[in-house]
């Protein structure tokens, strides 16, 4: 059992070491980003021939848009027509521009379908709400820099990062300064509404419930039966057991945190926009509430669980430096850990009922319309196990990260009679 | 692989403001939704837990009152099956009193009368003496006057017959 922890933490320890590797990329990244546009560009260019065939496949676009969902292929169109355009392929660019203020015709590109860059783009932010048919709602940017102070427009202004504005300009669904100036993006984008108007739910039905409870002093009826059975499962078998007697001081947190998790995985398996959003799939997300437990369990430490992990007891001195390392970097590691796996978990949901959409289109690229057809009727049951699958995992994960967080919480608060036990 | 990247790379502006709508979240949630449901349902498990224990009482008391009313129910039987038993002693005593009384009086009536009879028969004995000697007496005196006159014997005999012949 022990040994089986130790492993977990240098799990945790390995994922944390390859994360931080993973900040530090971007810098290569970007500069392999660079290459790859121009050879893209290239290709573009070189591949005349491609848009002969884009042009030859009109006929198919006009079936395409006439009965499938396709703001990702649109905009990764229109990513690419970005990238083809700083590539300096005026050419590529000016076409691919055409297609998109036709908002919906590109999608006849056969060879340039980019599968993995459409389910990048949905699971990822955006600042505006993209509908069907090309369509899409703007939202408000807000961005700060020294330079520029505070900008406040709509998204709109890009013009599907068309546009310059202030200096700023929009692509893969990101605000970028192309003189590289730093600035603060905090704009309300996608999942910022969706999460707001989650916040907005969540007002409406707690507190209607709660409204319910003065009028209604005897068994609970309407809204009172959905949420008292949560309340008294968060209470009873989430606070009760983890943290001891002091759990009432952090019902607050795990309730909200539980119906915040539960209710935005649930809107983000809508598919119908503005829900469908990653939201609780996003790393900044899960990273604001597993600091928000991490304060928590911090603040709420006593003297014993420092004692534990500063100078642990009953420990022979030459092993203490290493425990005392490993424990110090426990702090860390469990509020990361509870990012980490609220994220992965729901953007692995995301990632799959994507892609089985995206089996349709490709089995439509390679083998006709037809075989697309005929490979929907095999990867709609599986879309809907795995949606069934999700509304399973949205309540699990919601359960796990408050479980979680109120196991963590306990450690930090328990009162420890015998110290020689550890 | 760009966006790969990017997926694991929090961005500060959605990093905002999930933690401010977050906090104000749970500050809102706490005062107006979390706060009074706890109170409510704690107030409900408390009312509830007082309503037992209320019944239990009121059945401690139920049952103590019944016992109470068998009691006083056996009490009053009791008293009532006393006073009927004195009640009946009473009336039995009373007409033993007044069948003895009633006999007493009867008693000293036949007494009485049958002193009367006596002092009659014995004054109607002394008068009937007195009769049936002076009958005799007249009778003797007629036959002794005829033949008694001579004899001196015969005198004497009638003589302490007479005496003899004293009526008691």
């Amino acid at each position: 059992m022990e040994v089986k922890l130790e492993l977990k933490k240098l799990q945790s320890l390995l994922i944390i070491v390859v994360l931080c590797l993973l900040y530090l990329a971007p810098t290569q990244v970007s500069a392999q980003k660079a290459k790859k546009v121009d050879s893209h560009a290239g290709h573009n260019h070189a591949g005349h021939d491609h848009s002969g065939h884009s042009h030859a496949g009109h006929d198919h676009s006009g079936h395409k848009h006439a009965g499938h969902q396709h703001k990702g292929h649109n905009h990764a169109q229109t990513g690419k027509a970005t990238k083809a355009h700083k590539g300096g392929n005026n050419a590529a660019h000016g076409s691919h521009a055409g297609h998109d203020s036709h908002g919906h015709d590109d999608h006849g590109h056969g060879d340039d379908m980019d599968v993995g860059g459409t389910i990048l783009h949905h699971i990822g932010d955006s600042h505006d709400v993209h509908l069907p048919f090309g369509a899409s709602i703007p939202l408000p940017c807000i961005l700060y820099s020294k330079e520029s102070g505070l900008q406040m427009f709509m998204s709109s202004a890009f013009d599907h990062g068309h546009k310059e504005v202030a200096g700023f300009s929009y692509d893969h669904g990101k605000v970028v300064r192309k003189d590289g100036a730093k600035f603060y993006d905090f704009s309300i984008t996608r999942n910022v509404l969706v999460m707001l108007i989650s916040a907005l739910l969540m007002c409406l039905i707690f507190i209607t419930a709660a409204r319910a409870y003065k009028k209604n002093k005897g068994a609970p009826k309407g809204i009172q039966s959905i949420v008292e059975p949560l309340y008294e499962f968060v209470r009873d078998d989430i606070a009760k057991p983890s943290i001891g007697p002091k759990y009432k001081k952090y019902m607050p947190f795990l309730l909200t945190v539980f119906f915040f998790i539960w209710i935005n995985n649930l809107l983000g398996l809508i598919p119908i926009p503005p829900f469908g959003a990653n939201l609780t799939g996003n790393i900044a997300v899960t990273a604001a509430l597993a600091l928000i437990t991490f304060i928590l369990i911090v603040t709420g430490a006593n003297k014993d669980y420092w004692m534990h992990i500063f100078n642990p007891p009953g420990v022979p001195l030459g092993v203490k430096p290493i425990l005392i390392l490993i424990e110090f970097l426990s702090l860390f590691i469990k509020p990361a850990a509870l990012m980490i796996r609220l994220f992965a978990n729901i953007t692995a949901g995301h990632i799959i009922i994507l892609s089985l959409v995206s089996l349709i289109f490709i089995a439509g690229k390679l083998a006709g319309d037809v075989a697309g057809f005929g490979s929907s009727l095999l990867v709609v049951p599986f879309m809907l196990f795995m949606n069934l699958l999700e509304l399973f995992v949205a309540a699990l994960q919601a359960f796990v990260f408050t479980i979680l967080s109120a196991v963590f919480i306990g450690q930090a608060v328990e009162e420890h009679d015998h110290h020689e036990a550890h | 692989m760009v966006l790969l990247v990017d997926l694991i790379k929090p961005e500060l502006g959605l990093f905002f403001w999930t933690l401010l709508t977050f906090l104000i979240l749970l500050f809102v949630l706490r005062k107006f939704a979390w706060g009074p449901i706890s109170e409510a349902l704690d107030s409900r498990n408390q009312s509830i837990e007082e309503a037992l224990k209320k019944a239990e009482q009121a059945k401690a008391e139920m049952a103590s009152l019944e016992s109470e009313n068998e009691r006083l129910l056996t009490e009053a039987r009791e008293e009532r099956a006393r006073i009927i038993a004195e009640a009946k002693d009473q009336a039995s005593s009373m007409v033993e009193t007044a069948k003895s009384t009633a006999r007493e009086e009867a008693n000293r009536e036949v007494e009485k009368g049958r002193a009367e009879v006596n002092t009659m028969k014995l004054a109607a004995m002394a008068q009937l003496k007195n009769e049936v000697g002076a009958i005799a007496l007249a009778m003797s005196e007629k036959v002794l006057t005829r033949e008694l006159d001579t004899d001196k014997k015969h005198q004497d005999f009638i003589k302490s017959e007479i005496e003899k012949a004293k009526l008691t």
